[in-house]
């Protein structure tokens, strides 16, 4: 069986097929998700903002551990919330490395970011692993309309050789629902505004659910179609199916959903218009509609591929022309090196807004920063000599109230990334004994 | 008179034989038409029914995937030729990016269309029709890597002149030169040696050639050394460039793969630096660049890689003509390893003519690669071989690759897979 | 031309740094063996938690290191992280580590958690490729094995398990683990077979002497009054793991090691176990003295350059490769 060459659009067309439809305020929904030990708490949060091509790390390093006193250059934006993140060190992701597979540090670094495995080099049968955001949106997505959310700002094609031999489907997406079906990011802000608060916003109850028959009987028609053709296949036909067959079934998942609900969430502002030319303003877009995803329980899990892993992007925004890959093999070169920090500083800047976004939301007694945790990380640290210990990250928010914050912590060296992970399924309600090349959860965050 | 079950009946058997390109029973019409009736029940019109059918055919997994049945799936061993149907599929997504037409569908249904004689004619009507227009936009686009025009960004401060007119502009003069050599079936060599190309008016400006008025494109005729054959075209020019500047070693690289189909080694796993010494802003880019060739390792794929590259420096980072760069006059001569030597973009076209089988070779893999849908294995080299010296054997004419593509075995047969979990990295035995 | 070597072995080191002469000797070894391409050094790791260790490690290694000079174009790669197990003993002052060795590791975080620095070297090696050896405790050992999914890439990765007997008792909940689950073959020198091979103490003054602040005749200089000979169960199980086929040592009949609640090591027999006795011949002595000399004496060399990419000649073209892999 041959696949069609856009076979990946269609999917993506399928899962837009679904109904987007909102889920009420926070607030009234609660009960529905309380437990037996009613605490009336929000639910927590998780997200990654991710960055390319590694970090100028003499203005990213902060030098001391401890409380967290004078912000290193390009954390500095970070000043007004310090209280509130910590700055992790040493945290590696051996799976980046090269480990006899030879060049493509790109490829491998953002492919095993947050599946903690080395994906195959190739550029025709992708093969990476889960990443762990799409473990937890299976857990927890049961009371959202969305088990997670994919955004990001740089428009790359999905197919091709990216870095020497692996895929480019290895540097543009950051999310996999399974091992060779990466979930692109959408980049185009209307876009993702119609999927969160409804292009059929302006429905009435009664011709949603009349729509939603129709769909209904039109997976139900698809899905016996896809039975009877998986009858008698080979392994790799076999498994197109079943990935067909899973995207049914989470339509029909949300549409179970839809059925149960009725009001639709005004998220506050004008459906924009299209991809906006400024660099800064896209970034706003995205997450003002992120934070109203997570503000009213549309989503618990996020992720944000801010540009793609090797790109070239230049950012006049700021005054630079280069490509952003190019500058960061420097070779030493003063003057590129400030260019690199330059762009450093200019992403943390975008990332610091988001955080002043969300901790202005009341939750309860605390905030919505409060009670999510949102990770600002590089898939490589030198991104001259393309190292992947010691990764530039930092972890924002409490994660419920949790985590003890306003601290540089320098774990030892060759601390898988991986254990971070694990602390954070376990925050999210999904406790997991292993996750990649992790060995054990992440100590030192939790307040003791 | 017709009733609306009949009607409804008629365009649903219609839309779905050609949605799922083949016959349907008539078990699957009935639970298509079936919505149909759902419809009715809940009080919308026959339009709102034949929405809802259209919609399941279209996310039916029969028309999203190409079926293609083997008797046993899991035997890797036997080999046997596809349905006429698959193969007209095949046919149809090959030269036209799209699905069997009526006479295809047909000619697959009747059982005749393996028959040598009717498949050539059937290339060739697909060929002579405009849909065949797909193969060059998919081909060429992913080939030369036009698609990538789409996402540079050359920076406009270097590049006045960049904008989406010039971008168009450039990137319909390559496809129509393409398409041009492939429907007047031209030989391979005149991609690299075309004395023609094709301009509309700004474009003609950009490439200071008089006398062309007009925002239609049309054939003109080329008088001088400077532009003739896809090498010399600001398509091509631009996506092998950074955005503030030209780069011998990307352009050198983009010849090797896509042209000479011999693409360099990745750079050793610790990226070679070049020397902490600032060869700065003093000399020019060409002789920064020989700093990769004083060190042994580097000049191993360099000393070919940048050369080629240095022969198209005379176009600036847009495809732009230039005899200086900055300070620095262009120099673009070279010597490949080998011995052979040129002085001029000209020349070095002339110098890669010498290596026509190379070529021919590196496209007809790429061919063969976007006929058949996936990699090539080394089981495919006799196929390759076999192609090429038929190809050879009448100079090339450019259409000749893809009726022996078609006529290729891998193209009209197929096996099952292997059951087997081999591991992709080979083992070196551990015992002593 | 010499029939084809196989390609240098990847050691893995896991000692007790400091605490003996040998653990330290050892190392010189590896670094002799090293320069002469005849093995690599995977990676590095120390059993004893003591952070002054780590110190000593450092400054060997940067002396070893002295000699490579800034690669290609200026690059200079990163020295690697050393690992040493956590634990913060109050430790037994000993007269090596009470020396001040000069070290950038400040911290504990300056160094690696040592069983996640041996997964991760091994997971770079070609299977088969890899060797291991321990001198002193198998507290890092028992560590790895804890770890998720290391059996089948310990049994894939590591031809043996190389053990010196000297101070493997020191933990003995350790020791039984290994000796019970460790998947590959085991060889152990016992702490008798380290008296009759000692490292001749003479050669410090000469052998060593190119260079006034060499760390290893340092260590050695401090660790007992001068003249002594050290004893060397670590360096005999360095020699094996490196060169097992060039004569110098046998071993005994196969079988399977268990270790008494008071430390005594025994074998007992069995056809086809996994585990040998080291045994010297005493014939090979003076040969293997004089190469524990050589090698621990030898010169820091700068790693060879880098093979050329084995496709591209100068002359001839590459033919053309089948696409897609």
């Amino acid at each position: 069986m041959i696949v069609t060459r856009k076979a990946l659009a269609r999917r993506t067309f399928l899962r837009g097929a679904g109904a987007a439809v909102a889920l009420p305020f926070l607030d009234s929904m609660v009960p529905a998700l309380a437990t037996a030990a009613t605490t009336l708490k929000p639910p927590v949060r998780m997200a990654f903002v991710y960055v390319p091509n590694g970090v100028d790390l003499r203005n990213w390093s902060l030098g001391y551990e401890g409380n967290l006193d004078k912000m290193s250059r390009i954390l500095q934006p970070l000043e007004p919330y310090k209280r509130d993140i910590n700055v992790l060190g040493n945290l590696t992701h051996n799976a980046g490395r090269a480990l006899l597979d030879g060049p493509g540090d790109h490829g491998r670094c953002s492919a095993s970011y947050l599946t903690g495995i080395q994906p195959r080099k190739t550029m025709s049968n992708i093969k990476a692993g889960v990443s762990f955001d799409q473990i937890v949106g299976k857990h927890v997505g049961a009371g959202t309309s969305f088990n997670s959310l994919e955004v990001g700002l740089e428009d790359a094609r999905q197919a091709g050789d990216c870095d020497s031999g692996y895929s480019c489907a290895y540097t543009n997406n950051l999310a996999w629902r399974a091992e060779s079906q990466p979930l692109p990011p959408t980049l185009n802000p209307r876009a993702l505004f119609e999927r969160l608060f409804g292009e059929d916003a302006a429905m009435t109850p009664e011709a949603r659910r009349s729509r939603n028959l129709y769909r209904r009987s039109v997976l139900d028609l698809v899905s016996d179609d896809a039975k009877r053709l998986a009858q008698d296949l080979g392994p790799t036909d076999q498994r197109k199916l079943d990935e067909y067959l899973s995207s049914i079934r989470e339509i029909e998942l949300q549409l179970a959903r839809a059925d149960k609900d009725s009001i639709r969430i005004d998220p506050g502002f004008d459906k924009p218009y299209g991809i906006p030319a400024d660099f800064a303003e896209h970034f706003s877009l995205m997450t003002n509609m992120l934070t109203v995803a997570f503000q009213s329980n549309l989503t618990r899990v996020a992720t944000f591929l801010v540009t793609r892993e090797g790109t070239s992007r230049a950012y006049r925004e700021i005054g630079i022309p280069d490509g952003h890959h190019p500058l960061t093999h420097h070779r030493g070169q003063e003057e590129l090196m400030e260019k690199v920090s330059r762009i450093n500083v200019y992403h943390v800047q975008q990332f610091a807004g988001w955080l002043g976004k969300l901790k202005a939301i009341q939750e309860g007694d605390s905030n919505l920063l409060d009670n999510s945790m949102i990770v600002y990380g590089a898939g490589l640290a030198d991104g001259n000599k393309h190292s992947h210990e010691d990764l530039p990250t930092v972890m924002a928010g409490r994660g419920g109230g949790h985590f003890q914050t306003g601290r540089s912590i320098v774990y030892r060296k060759e601390t898988p990334m991986c254990n971070m992970f694990l602390t954070m399924m376990d925050r999210m309600g999904v406790p997991t004994e292993h996750f990649g090349d992790s060995s054990g959860p992440l100590e030192g965050l939790d307040l003791s | 008179m017709k009733t609306d079950a009949t009607c409804a009946q008629t365009i649903i058997s219609r839309l779905a034989r050609r949605a799922y390109r083949r016959p349907v029973s008539a078990a699957e019409v009935a639970s298509v038409v079936k919505l149909l009736a759902l419809a009715k029940a809940n009080g919308d019109g026959p339009e709102q029914g034949i929405q809802v059918a259209i919609q399941a055919i279209l996310v039916s997994p029969n028309f999203l995937y190409r079926v293609e049945r083997d008797p046993d799936p899991k035997d890797a061993a036997r080999i046997h030729r596809v349905t006429d149907l698959e193969l007209a599929a095949r046919l149809s997504y090959f030269l036209w990016s799209s699905l069997p037409d009526e006479e295809l569908l047909n000619s697959a249904e009747k059982g005749h269309l393996h028959e040598p004689a009717v498949l050539d004619a059937q290339v060739k009507r697909m060929l002579q029709d405009k849909r065949s227009a797909a193969l060059v936009d998919n081909f060429a686009g992913q080939w030369l890597e036009l698609r990538n025009l789409d996402s540079v960004k050359p920076d406009p401060d270097k590049f006045l002149v960049w904008g989406p007119q010039l971008k168009n502009a450039m990137q319909t003069e390559t496809r129509m030169f393409v398409e041009y050599i492939m429907r007047e079936n031209r030989p391979l060599s005149e991609l690299l040696t075309a004395r023609y190309t094709f301009l509309n008016e700004r474009l003609a400006q950009f490439y200071d050639i008089p006398g062309v008025t007009g925002p239609e494109f049309r054939k003109v005729d080329l008088t001088t050394d400077q532009r003739g054959g896809i090498l010399t075209q600001a398509s091509v020019l631009t996506v092998s460039s950074y955005p503030t500047r030209t780069s011998p070693t990307i352009r050198g690289k983009y010849i090797l793969n896509n042209i000479l189909g011999t693409p360099p080694p990745p750079p050793p796993p610790d990226v070679p630096a070049l020397d902490a010494s600032k060869v700065g802003s003093e000399v020019s880019l060409r002789k920064q660049l020989e700093e990769h060739r004083n060190n042994a390792v580097c000049a191993s794929c360099h000393s070919r890689m940048d050369v080629l590259g240095f022969g198209l420096e005379n176009y600036n980072g847009i495809g732009r003509w230039r005899a200086v760069d900055g300070r620095f006059p262009i120099d673009s001569a070279g010597t490949l390893p080998g011995g052979k030597t040129f002085a001029s973009p000209a020349e070095m076209k002339t110098v890669l003519l010498g290596n026509m089988p190379e070529i021919a070779r590196c496209v007809s893999e790429k061919m063969m690669i976007y006929a058949l849908g996936r990699g090539l294995q080394p089981f495919d080299r006799p196929v390759v071989n076999q192609i090429n010296a038929d190809w050879k054997a009448q100079d090339y004419p450019f259409q000749t690759l893809i009726y022996e593509v078609v006529r290729s075995l891998p193209f009209q047969e197929r096996r099952g897979e292997t059951v087997s979990s081999k591991s992709i990295k080979a083992k070196e035995t551990a015992l002593r | 031309m010499q029939a084809a070597e196989k390609p240098p072995v990847g050691l893995v080191y896991d000692a007790n740094l400091g605490q003996t002469i040998d653990s330290v000797l050892a190392l010189a070894l590896l670094h002799g063996f090293a320069g002469k391409q005849q093995c690599r050094i995977a990676s590095l790791t120390i059993n004893y938690p003591d952070l002054r260790a780590a110190h000593l490690c450092d400054a060997v290694e940067r002396f070893y290191a002295s000699a490579t000079g800034p690669g290609l174009g200026g690059f200079v790669p990163a020295a690697a992280p050393i690992g040493i197990a956590e634990g913060h003993k109050a430790a037994p002052d000993l007269p090596i580590l009470a020396k001040p060795w000069e070290s950038k590791i400040k911290k504990w975080n300056d160094t690696a958690i040592p069983e996640l620095l041996i997964r991760n070297a091994l997971m770079a090696q070609y299977d088969g490729d890899a060797v291991m050896v321990l001198s002193g405790p198998a507290t890092n050992l028992a560590s790895l094995l804890k770890l998720t999914d290391i059996l089948p890439l310990l049994s894939a990765k590591v031809r043996v398990l190389v053990i010196s007997g000297v101070g493997f008792n020191a933990d003995i909940p350790a020791a039984r683990r290994v000796l019970a689950e460790w998947p590959t073959p085991i060889v152990c020198c016992s702490p008798e077979i380290g008296e009759q091979l000692p490292f001749p103490g003479a050669s410090i003054d000469s052998a060593f002497s190119y260079n006034a602040a060499h760390p290893i005749a340092a260590a050695y200089r401090a660790a007992h009054e001068m003249p002594y000979d050290a004893p060397g169960a670590a360096m005999a199980a360095m020699l094996y793991a490196i060169r097992p086929n060039d004569g110098y040592f046998t071993t005994s009949e196969p079988g399977a090691f268990s270790i008494s609640s008071d430390g005594a090591v025994q074998l007992q027999a069995l056809a086809g176990g996994p585990h040998r006795w080291l045994k010297a011949d005493p014939a090979q002595r003076e040969r293997i003295s004089k190469i524990y000399v050589e090698m621990a004496s030898a010169k820091p060399v700068a790693p060879p350059p880098r093979r050329l990419p084995p496709q591209l000649q100068q002359e001839q073209k590459p033919p053309a490769k089948p696409v897609g892999r």
